[in-house]
């Protein structure tokens, strides 16, 4: 018989798969970002580490929140609104005495508007793009109504819980590395996790091994609503204030942190730790660019390359890995 | 006598008006391997749902080993010990083979998934079938695809079935794979399992089954051991009536002119260049074992597919890039599958028609209207296909009309050569040979015809004469007196040893 | 089994949206007796030419079953150079044409980034939108200058009679738009490859083509909103483009097009666009607040993209599909459904899947 027993050449360890060779992407440049932000700074102590992972700490929350709606083949555009909404009902609640029920009731929030995502977006059948679209006008007509003009206050600890340090560590960095680990242990090792990377990979599958899709499906938009509350609240911890307008930038970088971590937009191929070393990635661009007196301005630009070309990157590498295997075993027309 | 492990007793169906099931019956016996046959429409798969328990029937009875089966139950069927192996893959592709296995019923440690366990528990049931070489650890996107088919097969059978049925399991499958399959098979009947197998293909129901039930219209017409019924006799119950299973007669004029020059042709890197010349008139086919460059070939031809060569049509060198420049030439390629490759089901009728001709009738990019309008209505009497308009979506048409429709599309190109890739798939056997025999008379009038198949006895009734492939490259070329089925077959796999 | 239609785009697919303007109208003017003046409609009608002229674009993209998220800070960039190259000295005309030129030049880069590299044009453009909005914070240094050259300032404020130029203009383009959409090889291209891309590839259509030029449409229309918005303001200011994306995308979908591609119109857009403008009217005559206008606007959008669902699946999703989404807690403690269960069960549980991202 000459059918090929077609052992992939590299039997690929347990731990080693298309996401994590897509992450490494995003651990490389994280690298390399930091190698060159210390050539341009001379040092690395405390304080630079404080502003980069204070700066990266939002950021990597909401882009793990939308790596789970993205692993489901959806997409979240209601990121930013949902961290105006948990920032300013933050400041408002603080500043009515109320500083802790103030972080219960946002996160209570952003799961509630991850729920009604999930919802829209199951039930009524309209795409998520456009679901979540008009959810972000909702939630940020509700930030407005809560917090018209930026204003009120927090408490010391949660700034100091979110943007302080704990001896000459930030906190930021802890809760990094927290995120990190618990992204790797929810994605790889709980059944959720698995659920969630079937529900990406083919919706058909998982019905048939009997997985709740739309329970998935909705869980995946719930957690994205907490996660974006809690950046908010983050937020909120770092400016010592509220702000309607705070979560508007967060959308782009959240998706741009996404692709650079090496998640798929297609779903089903990704990791939430990938996403957070995209956050930081991010984090340290603009870092670096000040650091090199290069003005703010473009750092716009390069987020946007950085984009585009990680994308490219992604792409061209699973199209090469395609191509391997073809040569391999050269069956052809049927996709993996 | 084996006892009787299945039966289904007088099962009734209807969706509406239309009966998918009327009275139907299956008797199976324990640890055989028993098929069912029938056209498309005659009821397989709505038996075989509702033996699964996916959907309720109007009326009758099953029964497993004597105990009656609660209707349209999932739970209950597969308590009583049924699976099934569907024709669309239904695995994770980016997820490993053990967690494809273990997916319906992860292995938790406090809490969280345990890969040992998965792990382990995949190779057991992988061993147990006989794919001990199937690492479990692979993702299952990197496995081909009859390897994908037999882990799709370890999945159902991790349950401990009783029963597994496959639905057209082999559709996808070339001659190698499908040999592969049927040794899987054969071992779960001699380890006690009954198979019930759902094919189109005649001659795997001969090679492989034990048994076979023949639906018709929803109705069983027929049960047989297999050595008591003959491909012919089976047919004709199938459909109902002596049918006309015959090929239409091979071309017999000895000279006609080249259609097509193709010159110094390298499909992969490394392979080393080949010619070919395509006749007018005739029936080519191109065989050989799944994956050998065959799709790549026709593609290519059509300007789909990057590869190198010359194509020389009268003298002159043609430039191909993409399928616009074959059109112009002539050359059309009609798709694999019909619903993805060649219709636009929510645009009009007139539409998809026009679709592949659209330049022609456009000045300066402005479509004319009446000129569209025209071509169309011809086009749809010609097929005599019945729209209540033009304008009506495609994907209001029976699946029978939507063939005719990208037929009819392509045609209105005006084909010199036309390129089928494995056109006949799925298609039950009285529209198979109504194909033969247009396909015949196209030939007559000059068109020359390359067909891609899978299946060796179309090849060999058909064409003219066969190209087998192998690795891109036509090793071997059959024709006349030594065209025969085993002679494609033994070339098949020749031409891959050889290598 | 619907009626079948006569013509491809449905008559009532385009009436709909259209009836709705009237109804908001008749509210309007039961809210407000100075509502259906002339002057006031007008006003309306020229509001809405800038939605409307910029979602030219975007229903082009949408048809094609892409997106063009790069908008914002097309329009910003468009409407920063404009009155930039005004400032430097340059002619009106000359100034005009360049604009429009780089905007074209923009949207090619989108298409050819999306048709050849197969880039996600979510991605895409959104990277995009990033690289311009650091382009026009470079060029400003923070602060804008300038104003539009005098013609395009008369074609966004002046009127011709009781009708505003730019509603003359937004006619005109409408007209041509449609025109493209239905009798070119072109619009036929857009919907083909909205519809089925594969299909439209082994057809012979040219698909990249198609696309890149329905990109570059894209840019030209999004760079003559910023041209007319800096002509109706005086000036251009940092931002100004971003209250355009959810609008522009809003109103093709309220229109009725489908965002999945192949399925759609723009007159339907243009419907849209005046719907939204309406309603807006008359929220601020009833002095309802921007917040309250937030979310009313997102729960507009979400009721027609539902309608607009329905409409499309005829009948699969539907009320009821909603009242299983009551029953969700219910349907937590259920055993698990299987494939072969959810065969055999409606599809509304199985939202639609959205390409645009691949």
């Amino acid at each position: 018989m000459s059918a090929r027993r077609g052992v992939p050449r590299q039997a690929l360890p347990w731990r080693i798969d298309f996401a994590w060779q897509r992450s490494y992407t995003a651990a490389l440049l994280v690298a390399v970002l930091f190698i060159a932000y210390i050539l341009k700074n001379g040092s690395f102590g405390t304080i630079e580490a404080l502003g980069i992972s204070n700066d990266a700490l939002p950021l990597a929350l909401a882009a793990v929140g939308e790596t789970f709606v993205i692993l489901t083949n959806g997409i979240d555009l209601s990121v930013g609104s949902v961290i105006t909404l948990a920032n300013v009902t933050v400041a408002v609640m603080a500043d009515n005495g109320h500083a802790w029920e103030g972080v219960l009731v946002a996160i209570a929030l952003g799961a509630a508007a991850g729920l009604l995502n999930g919802l829209i977006v199951s039930f009524a059948r309209i795409a998520p793009l456009i679901a979540t679209l008009a959810t972000s006008s909702i939630f940020v007509g509700i930030a407005l109504i809560v917090l018209p003009n930026p204003g009120g206050t927090v408490p010391g600890w949660l700034s100091t819980g979110t943007a302080g340090t704990v001896g000459s560590v930030p906190v930021a960095v802890i809760w990094l590395t927290v995120a990190i680990v618990a992204g790797w242990i929810l994605l790889r090792r709980t059944p959720f996790g698995i659920n969630l990377q079937a529900l990406g990979g083919s919706e058909s599958a998982s019905w048939s091994a009997g997985i709740n899709v739309t329970r998935v499906r909705i869980l995946a938009y719930v957690a994205s609503g907490t996660c974006s509350a809690l950046a908010g609240i983050v937020l909120a911890g770092l400016t010592q204030s509220g702000d309607p307008t705070i979560g508007n930038v967060y959308l782009l970088d959240a998706i741009a942190a996404v692709v650079v971590g090496g998640t798929s937009l297609a779903g089903g191929v990704g990791t939430l730790s990938g996403s957070v070393l995209g956050a930081c990635a991010l984090a340290l661009v603009s870092a670096v660019l000040l650091v090199s007196g290069l003005s703010t301005d473009y750092q716009y630009i390069v987020t946007g390359a950085i984009v585009i070309g990680a994308l490219l990157a992604h792409t061209l590498q699973s199209k090469a890995a395609v191509r391997a295997a073809r040569r391999e075993r050269p069956a052809e027309g049927v996709p993996a | 006598m084996r006892p009787v492990t299945l039966s289904a007793r007088g099962i009734r169906k209807h969706y509406g008006p239309t009966h998918a099931l009327d009275g139907a019956d299956i008797a199976v016996h324990r640890a055989e391997v028993h098929a069912i046959l029938g056209e498309n429409g005659a009821g397989k798969s709505t038996l075989v749902k509702i033996v699964s328990g996916v959907v309720k029937p109007d009326d009758g009875e099953i029964e497993i080993e004597g105990r009656r089966l609660s209707p349209g139950s999932p739970h209950d069927s597969r308590a009583a010990g049924i699976a099934v192996v569907y024709q669309d893959l239904s695995l994770i592709p980016q997820l490993s083979v053990a967690h494809n296995l273990v997916l319906s019923d992860l292995p938790l440690r406090a809490g969280l998934v345990s890969l040992g366990r998965a792990e382990a528990m995949a190779r057991e049931a992988l061993a147990k079938l006989d794919l001990a070489d199937i690492d479990p650890r692979a993702p299952v996107a990197q496995l081909p695809l009859d390897q994908q088919q037999m882990v799709e097969i370890a999945k159902a059978t991790m349950a401990q079935p009783r029963i597994l049925i496959l639905d057209e399991a082999t559709s996808s499958l070339g001659v190698a794979e499908v040999q592969r399959l049927f040794d899987l098979v054969r071992g779960l009947r001699d380890r006690g399992t009954t198979v019930v197998v759902i094919t189109h293909r005649m001659h795997e129901v001969w090679a492989l089954a034990d048994s076979v039930t023949i639906l018709r219209d929803g109705r069983t017409v027929g049960r047989f051991s297999v050595t008591e019924i003959d491909q012919r006799r089976a047919v004709s119950l199938m459909a109902g009536r002596d049918i006309k299973a015959v090929f239409p007669a091979k071309r017999t004029a000895a000279t006609t002119t080249p259609a097509l020059d193709l010159r110094g042709v390298r499909l992969r890197r490394r392979s080393s260049p080949w010619d070919l010349t395509l006749m007018h008139g005739e029936i080519l086919g191109v065989g050989g074992l799944q994956g050998q460059g065959q799709r790549h070939f026709l593609h290519w031809l059509y300007g789909a597919q990057p590869g190198h060569g010359e194509v020389v049509q009268d003298g002159r060198r043609l430039r191909i890039r993409r399928p616009a420049d074959a059109l112009r030439h002539g050359i059309v390629l009609i798709p694999e599958d019909r619903a993805v490759e060649g219709l636009h089901l929510n645009l009009p009728v007139r539409w998809n028609l026009a679709m592949a001709t659209l330049g022609r009738r456009a000045w300066l990019g402005v479509i004319d209207m009446r000129a569209e309008r025209r071509v169309a209505a011809a086009a749809l009497k010609q097929m005599s296909v019945k729209a209540s308009s033009p304008f009506q979506l495609v994907s209001a048409l029976s699946g029978g009309t939507q063939q005719k429709v990208v037929l009819g599309k392509f045609m209105e190109a005006r084909p010199r050569v036309l390129l089928f890739v494995d056109s006949t798939r799925g298609i039950d056997v009285q529209t198979k040979f109504e194909f033969y025999d247009l396909l015949r008379r196209l030939a007559d009038t000059g068109v020359a015809c390359v067909l891609y198949s899978s299946d060796t006895e179309e090849l060999v009734g058909l064409c003219d004469r066969v190209a087998v492939f192998h690795d891109g490259v036509p090793a071997m070329m059959l024709e006349g007196d030594e065209l025969t089925q085993d002679a494609v077959v033994g070339a098949s796999f020749a031409v891959a040893r050889a290598s | 089994m619907p009626r079948q239609p006569r013509t491809y785009v449905r008559p009532v697919e385009v009436a709909v949206p259209y009836v709705l303007v009237a109804v908001a109208l008749v509210v309007g003017a039961l809210v407000s007796p100075g509502f259906l003046s002339s002057n006031h409609l007008s006003s309306m009608a020229s509001t809405a030419a800038y939605v409307g002229i910029i979602a030219i674009g975007e229903t082009l993209v949408l048809l094609l079953g892409g997106i063009d998220l790069s908008i914002p800070y097309m329009i910003n960039l468009a409407a920063v150079l404009i009155a930039g190259f005004q400032y430097d000295g340059m002619s009106g005309r000359r100034d005009f044409a360049l604009v429009m030129l780089i905007g074209a030049g923009i949207g090619l880069v989108n298409g050819l980034g999306i048709a050849l590299l197969d880039i996600s044009p979510l991605v895409m453009t959104l990277g995009m939108n990033s690289i311009l909005q650091g382009i026009t914070l470079i060029y400003t240094h923070g602060s804008a200058v300038g104003q539009a050259p005098p013609f395009v300032t008369t074609l966004s404020t002046a009127w011709w009679g009781s009708v505003p130029y730019v509603a003359v203009l937004w006619i005109i383009l409408t007209v041509a738009v449609t025109l493209v959409l239905a009798f070119t090889t072109f619009g036929r291209g857009i919907y083909a490859v909205g519809s089925n891309r594969r299909a439209s590839e082994l057809g012979g259509l040219p698909v990249r083509r198609t696309i890149v030029l329905a990109y570059m449409l894209s840019g030209l229309a999004a760079a003559l909103g910023g041209a007319l918005l800096v002509g109706y303001s005086g000036q251009a200011y940092l931002g100004m483009g971003d209250a355009y994306l959810l609008p522009a995308i809003a109103v093709v979908v309220i229109g009725g097009t489908s965002i999945f591609g192949g399925k759609g119109s723009y007159v339907q857009t243009a419907a849209g666009a005046l719907l939204i403008t309406v309603i807006t009217s008359i929220l601020v005559t009833v002095n309802v607040d921007q917040s309250g206008q937030d979310i009313l606007y997102g729960a507009i959008i979400l009721v027609m993209a539902f309608f607009n669902q329905v409409a499309i699946s005829q009948g699969a999703v539907s009320l009821r599909s909603l009242g299983q989404g009551l029953g969700i807690f219910r349907g937590w403690l259920q055993p698990v459904r299987s494939r072969e269960e959810a065969a055999a069960a409606p599809e509304a549980s199985r939202p639609p899947r959205d390409t645009r991202l691949e």
